[in-house]
């Protein structure tokens, strides 16, 4: 059976004011599934927005197909493509009340009126607005407004949602709240959903798959897991949450393993196929993966334990609120982060900038890159 | 009290001074003339010129049914003329609107620089004089003029089409003349309209005309309305255009008002016939706020149900 959704290599070019033409999607082709919550995420300019409105109807494409279910979709005007769109401004009707709002596609299809009452309350019921249908959306709050734009795009059932950044204009709490009910909302209705968004957190906790752009083309597409903990190349680790990247030599292999030399000497060994003798690797690992002991007892660190030591000073630290981040700058590699629950206590009653710290990072938690950091 | 309040006493006092200067020159020179027509149309005309001091309804009574019967029969005439002037400001607003409305969306779609510039040609006939421009239309529309010299030339015609001291001249130079008044209002409402509504009707699966219908069309509502009457006021009103477009077989309350003032000084008349120009024209006004005040009432409603 064919997909639900299938985007075979769309190209899209935009002429600027400057001559040179820039290019917003470069031959990207990708999948969606029915009932799969799929993210483009990617900062501003990277295609994902292009992306959308290509499929909603609103952008034309160079080259390439968009197809639904195996029938093409490009020569169909936007209204009659069977996708509903969740704006980032929530374009709702300013002339008109919720329900009215709600009820427009319905209205458009010619749904009669007591059939129409009842589809709207139902949607509102699911966005937790019920019984705000007599009201004008001008009173409502920025994430009521959200709430009418989710309901209006979903109350005629469309197979598939597209949703371009649509919790950027709300604070942070009422953010993550909703991140939760589209979640569930998505699971529930058995709608397929495509959000756009430039938040990474935000991919990371809503998506089955997250495509990560950049210049038009797909860095990576997969799980948040692997996405986050096995990003394919040095922008999608840096872009999906904080990294550290430090370039290694690969000295021998044998075997599964093979021996790496950082700049500045310390050396480790690691598993992969990316551990090529003679070749430079990329090693990723997150802050948190990284543990820091302090004191100049520390900076004689055991070489023996697996994974990557390394001694260094700390240059900057402080406190979030839950976790302390800490930046230490590491003669021949350069400043790495960290982020530890406590710090631990010297002699001397805390550490403080300018103090020798040893560093250490297992392993497991050590990713090598496909390329080289860029 | 106030002393206590310093930043708003003089935000107060500020206004009020900003306000004082208007005021003033608007109850001088708007109102006090205003007022002595008002009085005038009450009056009986001298038989040279002039008024006597007396009470005299029978201006009002030429016009609406009850004249003067020492001199006249009473003859609809007036009334005629009156709705005559209605129906050609009618048309000279709704072909002014159908000149302007597309015109409005596309200048909205432009870049800022050639926005910017349309709006400045918009204005630019202010800057000559209406009665030059208006001789260049009696050249344009006359039987030896261009267009009609262009058609003969054409073989479209053989004979010249009367157009020049018709009606149809007059709403010609009536349009041309008002075009700025309905485009800027219009333009106003048009550029105001956020193109992600017509995105999101059409996502919705709204086909263009019904886009237009239930999404386009009441949010530039306003704009047209107030284009209409800020056109529809000034063209009831105009004797330039029918005068000289019109000749002598076009006349209109204008011209009717002007001549009683200038002519025929008969001053009670012309104020009387002043008078019943400008109650319709506040009967419109009227009717338009209230139209435009039902929409709003369904939100008042629940803002003050929430508040009780």
């Amino acid at each position: 059976m064919a997909p639900l959704l299938e985007i075979r290599n769309a190209t899209r070019h935009f002429a600027t004011q400057g001559g040179a033409p820039v290019t917003a999607l470069d031959g990207l082709s990708l999948t969606v599934a029915d009932n799969e919550f799929v993210t483009l995420l990617g900062p501003s300019g990277c295609g994902k927005t292009t992306l959308l409105r290509a499929i909603s109807g609103f952008e034309d494409l160079d080259s390439g197909d968009i197809l639904i279910e195996g029938t093409s979709i490009l020569d169909r005007p936007a209204h009659a493509r069977p996708v509903n769109t969740v704006f980032q401004n929530y374009a709702l009707f300013p002339h008109m009340n919720v329900a009215r709002n709600v009820g427009y596609s319905l209205e458009v299809a010619g749904v009669s009126g007591a059939e129409r009452a009842r589809r709207v309350a139902e949607a509102l019921e699911l966005v937790g607005l019920g019984g705000y249908g007599e009201r004008s959306v001008r009173q409502l709050s920025g994430g009521q407004q959200q709430r009418v734009a989710l309901a209006r795009a979903i109350v005629a059932r469309p197979r598939l949602l597209l949703l371009d950044e649509p919790l950027s204009a709300l604070d942070r709490n009422l953010r993550q709240r909703m991140q939760e009910e589209l979640k569930q909302l998505q699971h529930g209705l058995g709608i397929s959903f495509v959000f756009v968004t430039h938040d990474q957190e935000e991919a990371l906790t809503m998506s089955d798959r997250i495509v990560v752009l950049d210049g038009g083309r797909i860095q990576q597409l997969g799980p948040p897991e692997d996405i986050y903990f096995r990003p394919e190349n040095a922008f999608v680790a840096r872009f999906v949450g904080e990294s550290n990247l430090v370039t290694a030599h690969v000295l021998s292999r044998s075997g599964e393993e093979g021996l790496l030399e950082v700049a500045g000497g310390a050396r480790l060994v690691l598993s992969g196929d990316r551990v090529v003798p003679g070749i430079d690797a990329t090693l990723l690992f997150r802050p948190e993966s990284v543990s820091v002991a302090s004191g100049p007892e520390a900076a004689a660190s055991e070489p023996g334990a697996a994974g990557l030591s390394l001694a260094g000073r700390l240059t900057q630290s402080s406190f979030t609120g839950s976790d302390y981040r800490l930046e230490i700058d590491v003669p021949g590699v350069g400043p790495l982060k960290a982020t530890v629950r406590h710090l631990a206590q010297s002699s001397s009653g805390g550490l403080a900038p300018g103090e020798p710290v040893a560093l250490h990072v297992p392993s497991a938690a050590i990713h090598v890159l496909a390329g080289p950091p860029a | 009290m106030s002393a206590r309040k310093p930043i708003e006493l003089r935000q107060k006092s500020v206004l009020a001074g900003l306000l004082a200067a208007p005021t003033l020159f608007l109850a001088v020179f708007f109102a006090g003339p205003l007022g002595l027509m008002f009085i005038y149309s009450w009056l009986e005309p001298g038989l040279y010129g002039g008024v006597e001091w007396t009470f005299y309804d029978l201006s009002y009574g030429r016009i609406f049914g009850w004249a003067d019967t020492r001199y006249e029969k009473f003859d609809p005439v007036y009334l005629e003329i009156f709705l005559r002037s209605v129906v050609l400001a009618l048309q000279t607003s709704f072909f002014c609107l159908l000149i302007c409305y597309p015109a409005a969306f596309w200048v909205s779609r432009l870049g800022e620089r050639a926005k910017s510039l349309c709006l400045f040609l918009i204005t630019l006939p202010f800057f000559v004089s209406l009665v030059v421009r208006l001789f260049a239309w009696v050249l344009l529309l006359r039987p030896t003029g261009l267009i009609n010299q262009f058609l003969i030339g054409l073989g479209l015609i053989d004979t010249p089409l009367e157009i020049i001291f018709t009606e149809t001249a007059v709403v010609i130079g009536m349009v041309y003349v008002f075009i700025p008044f309905m485009f800027l209002p219009l333009y106003a409402s048009v550029e105001k309209l956020d193109a992600s509504l017509i995105e999101a009707s059409g996502d919705l699966g709204a086909t263009r005309l019904q886009t237009f219908r239930k999404v386009v069309l009441p949010l530039t509502l306003p704009g047209i309305i107030g284009g209409s009457i800020i056109v529809f006021i000034p063209s009831l009103g105009n004797f330039i255009v029918p005068s000289l477009l019109g000749g002598a077989k076009v006349v209109m309350t204008g011209n009717l008002i002007e001549q009683q003032f200038l002519s025929a000084r008969n001053w009670p008349f012309g104020a009387a016939l002043g008078m019943t120009v400008m109650a319709s024209v506040l009967l419109l006004l009227v009717v338009y706020v209230r139209l435009l005040g039902r929409d709003e009432m369904p939100a008042a409603r629940i803002r003050s149900s929430e508040g009780g």
